[in-house]
């Protein structure tokens, strides 16, 4: 087990800090270090690239909320000035020079990908029926299962198993229908604006898609437009959840061996 | 703005992979332990969706880190 209390540095992200190549250049992002101790978030460099760090205890830190909202705060913040390159959840090298050896070490892969980030940004979208409209629709739409519907309102319970079973299976299909029209719909509005897409796993029955998006910032607004638009015409069933400008998480995780193995 | 589904479940799109070390765990084990990331994720996007009510999330977030605690522990 890693319980050991020694300090060390927890590394969020990789950014290109000084063009010039220096080493010496610092900047501070300020005490948002992971741990709730008031960390200051500050920046290790090493030949123009410089790992985002904050002083941490060598731990392992669990996979909670209250855990994965810095972690994830503190990339945000250094990428309102910064391309970022989000290093995976928990990892913690064990000193400055460990740090600078993993740059050096894997300089010419964060140089290519920084070059492959730049001045885009992720977008997310997900998208769900809304419970109450969702089935009285599919009710509306199949005359087939109304009629059983129907036929079978009259009789008592324990007869109408079959049919009951029957309108189930027959709404399930409806369903997924429904949303193979509005994930194509949603992805074939969306996707030749941007420059990849990730599909992410959905879940629940009524659940159509949980997308990401990399998107050049030029083609942003046109983004947001054709998102709003799908909105408007498909807001009365569909929930969305729309977020803008997050770190690039579905499209670069660095896993780093950080020598603490 | 929270992406814990992103952030756990991370892709191998553009990643780097070094030397992830992977041995002397039990297949069985990584089996439990990606499932458990997987209901995570899911309660985390159902949260979001507000699908999920705050007090349930807690309370099940809860159980999956302590039954993923205990997968590390036995390790």
């Amino acid at each position: 087990m890693k319980t050991s209390t020694k300090e060390g540095k927890y590394i969020y992200c990789i950014i290109a800090l000084d063009a010039a190549g220096g080493s010496g250049e610092s900047k501070t992002f300020g005490p948002i270090g992971i741990g709730n101790r008031g960390d200051e978030l500050h920046t290790i460099c090493h030949k123009g690239i410089a790992a985002v760090v904050s002083d941490s205890p060598v731990i392992e830190y669990s996979v909670s909320r209250e855990n994965m909202i810095p972690h994830e705060q503190a990339i945000e913040e250094v990428m309102k000035e910064y391309t970022v390159l989000p290093v995976r959840f928990g990892t913690i090298s064990e000193d400055e020079g460990m740090v600078k050896k993993i740059i050096e070490r894997e300089y010419d892969k964060f140089v290519d990908l920084l070059g492959a980030m730049e001045g885009k940004k992720e977008i997310g979208l997900k998208a769900i029926f809304k419970e109450d409209v969702i089935y009285k629709y599919i009710l509306e739409k199949h005359e087939n299962i109304r009629n059983i519907k129907e036929k079978i309102s009259t009789l008592r319970p324990d007869k109408t198993y079959y049919q009951r079973m029957q309108i189930g299976e027959m709404v399930e299909a409806a369903l997924g229908e429904e949303k193979e029209i509005h994930k194509n719909n949603i992805l074939d509005t969306l996707s030749p604006l941007a420059q990849e897409v990730k599909e992410n796993n959905t879940y629940g029955e009524r659940m159509i898609i949980n997308a990401a998006f990399l998107v050049e910032n030029d083609r942003e607004q046109e983004f947001d437009r054709k998102v709003n638009e799908i909105a408007e015409t498909a807001g009365d069933k569909i929930k969305f959840k729309y977020v803008g400008t997050v770190p690039p998480f579905n499209f670069v995780n660095l896993a780093i061996e950080t020598g603490r193995h | 703005m929270f992406l814990i589904d992103t952030i756990l479940l991370a892709p191998v799109n553009g990643v780097i992979w070094i030397g992830e070390k992977l041995n002397e765990v039990v297949e069985n084990e990584l089996y439990d332990e990606g499932r458990i990331k997987e209901k995570l994720m899911e309660l985390q996007v159902r949260y979001e969706m507000d699908e999920v009510s705050e007090e349930e999330y807690k309370k099940q977030e809860k159980e999956l880190l302590e039954r993923l605690d205990s997968i590390k522990k036995t390790k």
